[in-house]
């Protein structure tokens, strides 16, 4: 489905990856982790457009998508979901779906509402459980329901990989079991294949996919969490980093 | 899982529900009733307030064309006085010609469509080259400065510095806007029908795509806009905007010149705009309302101390509330209903 082969991102004089082979399956959920500096986050700006590889090249479904700008991307079926939470915090939850639902339209067809496009933004809503909360701005929510509110906003576009930078970040036990079994859920129901950067080994076992150790921009290892929790590898470059 | 907080949050967000679309009943009531009230105001007023009262309307369109380029996408334009002065010497010097057919609506159609043309073709190249904020914003001052200048120069055309007089009325067929009264009536309607149509655009998917671009553009390209494209499309559609404003401008001055093109204009929109706030539409009116008629009130009394009057109350007005005076009466509002559902919780 995702594909990155021999992929290199130089800053300068540093290089933060160095030369990445990584298949992701359709449906499946990859869970990328690695130590501080690792190259996690470039490699994650690198799928999805933001960032131009220096060399090497990144197929979904066999098409080449690297050096396409951030919206064709985007179209193609690859959705991110930040870090840092970048919901549109001024505007209400409905909105904030409003927003997704409407992305990919093109502008001046934007001047009319799409019926189908506005149901389904409530609907989502609904499979990620804030139909509630529609007329609260997003600025108010909580924690958890800001991370359900951005996956939500992700789903509406109808992806074919959803791109998933620390989803759990920052939440407590039970936050982050129900988002593990959201997103599991969802890709099982949707067939949707995710690439998720994560520090958390809880929400990875409770993932329970494959895993893809980075280390100084290369792949360490890739394998199920049992295994890559028993190599001395990965615990040599986790030392003190408490996996 | 569902805690207390989270009962609240949504009791919260049922009452926010059902007040906004009281909100928006109570807007159209308003528009409604603003539009019947400046629509009657000719059958007891004097006829300098009626002109007065014209121009603050045209005034007003200016400054909502910026709100939604400014306000509403948060590129600011130093130089929307370009647009507006673009559309009056446009229909200007089509009203002057004398053996031209159609001439009012070729004044009209053509006042709005040239702005425009020149709006698509800036932002285009400079929102599609990634030229935003402080760059866009000198860029539009320049291209306000050399218009005005070409204005006094290109006096073949223009007049120079005397401007355009001696226009014919602006006719469509057997309607005529040649008297006061006449002219205000027109400006009254085209304004009536350019809010509700602008109203209708940022409630409108595009509308919340403006607001995205303006809070957070990285995001709002992610999600599959191209986002140069939705701000190459309001910037035309508010140059368009901005030159009906100096169409209007023509029949209730009967005078066109260069600096209604300029840079002391444009900074006069910006400051109506950020007096009466942003993001509302409304406050365009309003800021333009209050600080006309407050010059028209102190300008004989302050003489030339009422820019520095001005400029001291914009100075103010912001630091309070940067979002202008109608941040001043949501702010209040706000307080208010948490005041009433504070007592009512407490009953």
């Amino acid at each position: 489905m995702l594909e990155a082969s021999g992929v290199v991102k130089r800053f300068g004089g540093l290089v933060a990856v160095d030369g990445v082979d990584f298949r992701v399956e359709r449906g499946e959920i990859r869970c990328v982790i690695g130590p501080n500096g690792a190259g996690k986050t470039t490699l994650f700006n690198v799928l999805t457009g933001d960032l131009k590889p220096t060399a090497g090249r990144v197929l979904l479904e066999g098409q080449r998508i690297d050096g396409l700008p951030v919206h064709t991307i985007a179209r193609l079926g690859v959705a991110r979901k930040f870090q840092v939470p970048a919901v549109f915090q001024e505007l209400t939850v409905l909105e904030n779906l409003r927003v997704a639902a409407n992305g990919g339209r093109s502008v001046l067809s934007l001047l009319r509402r799409d019926r189908r496009r506005e149901d389904m933004a409530r609907g989502i809503a609904e499979e990620v459980g804030l139909q509630d909360l529609l007329g609260v701005q997003a600025g108010h929510l909580g924690h958890g329901e800001i991370q359900r509110l951005e996956i939500a906003m992700v789903l509406v576009s109808e992806p074919r990989v959803l791109l998933l930078d620390e989803p759990t970040a920052g939440m407590t036990y039970d936050e982050t079991r129900s988002i593990a079994v959201l997103l599991r859920d969802l890709a099982t129901r949707r067939h949707l294949t995710m690439v998720i950067v994560e520090h958390d080994i809880d929400f990875i076992k409770m993932i329970g996919d494959r895993i893809t150790v980075l280390h100084k921009g290369k792949v360490l290892m890739e394998g199920h969490h049992s295994e890559v929790e028993r190599s001395d590898e990965v615990r040599r470059v986790y030392l003190g980093e408490g996996l | 899982m569902a805690g207390r907080g989270e009962a609240a949050a949504v009791r919260a967000a049922r009452r926010v529900g059902v007040s906004i679309s009281l909100l928006r009943w109570a807007h159209w009531g308003a528009v409604v009733l603003a539009a019947v009230a400046l629509w009657v105001v000719p059958l007891f007023a004097r006829s300098y307030f009626i002109g007065l009262l014209g121009r603050f309307l045209v005034f007003g369109l200016a400054a909502m064309s910026l709100d939604l380029v400014w306000g509403y996408t948060g590129q600011l334009s130093l130089g929307h006085a370009a647009f507006f002065g673009l559309g009056a010497y446009t229909s200007g010097l089509i009203l002057a010609q004398t053996s031209w057919p159609f001439l009012g609506p070729l004044a009209l159609v053509l006042g709005i469509l040239i702005p425009a043309a020149l709006g698509f073709v800036m932002a285009g190249t400079l929102f599609y080259g990634k030229v935003v904020g402080a760059y866009f914003a000198i860029i539009t001052l320049l291209v306000s400065l050399i218009l005005e200048q070409l204005a006094i120069s290109m006096l073949w055309l223009t007049g120079g510095i005397n401007g355009l007089y001696g226009m014919k009325p602006l006719a469509f067929g057997p309607l005529s806007v040649d008297t006061l009264n006449e002219a205000y009536y027109f400006i009254v309607i085209v304004s009536v029908i350019a809010y509700v149509l602008a109203r209708l655009l940022v409630e409108s998917p595009l509308g919340k795509a403006m607001d995205a671009v303006r809070v957070n553009e990285k995001r709002t390209a992610s999600l599959g806009y191209s986002t140069a494209a939705v701000r190459t499309v309001v910037f035309t559609l508010a140059a368009a905007l901005a030159g009906l404003a100096g169409v209007l401008y023509v029949p209730l001055e009967a005078f066109v010149y260069p600096s209604q093109l300029g840079v002391g204009f444009s900074t006069w929109i910006i400051v109506w705009l950020a007096i009466g706030g942003r993001r509302s539409l409304v406050g365009a009116f309003l800021g333009a309302f209050i600080i006309n008629y407050g010059q028209s009130l102190l300008s004989e009394r302050l003489g030339r101390y009422w820019v520095l009057a001005t400029g001291v109350f914009l100075l103010i007005v912001v630091l309070v509330q940067p979002d202008g005076l109608l941040g001043i009466i949501r702010d209040v509002k706000d307080r208010l209903m948490r005041v009433v559902r504070g007592s009512r919780a407490g009953a």
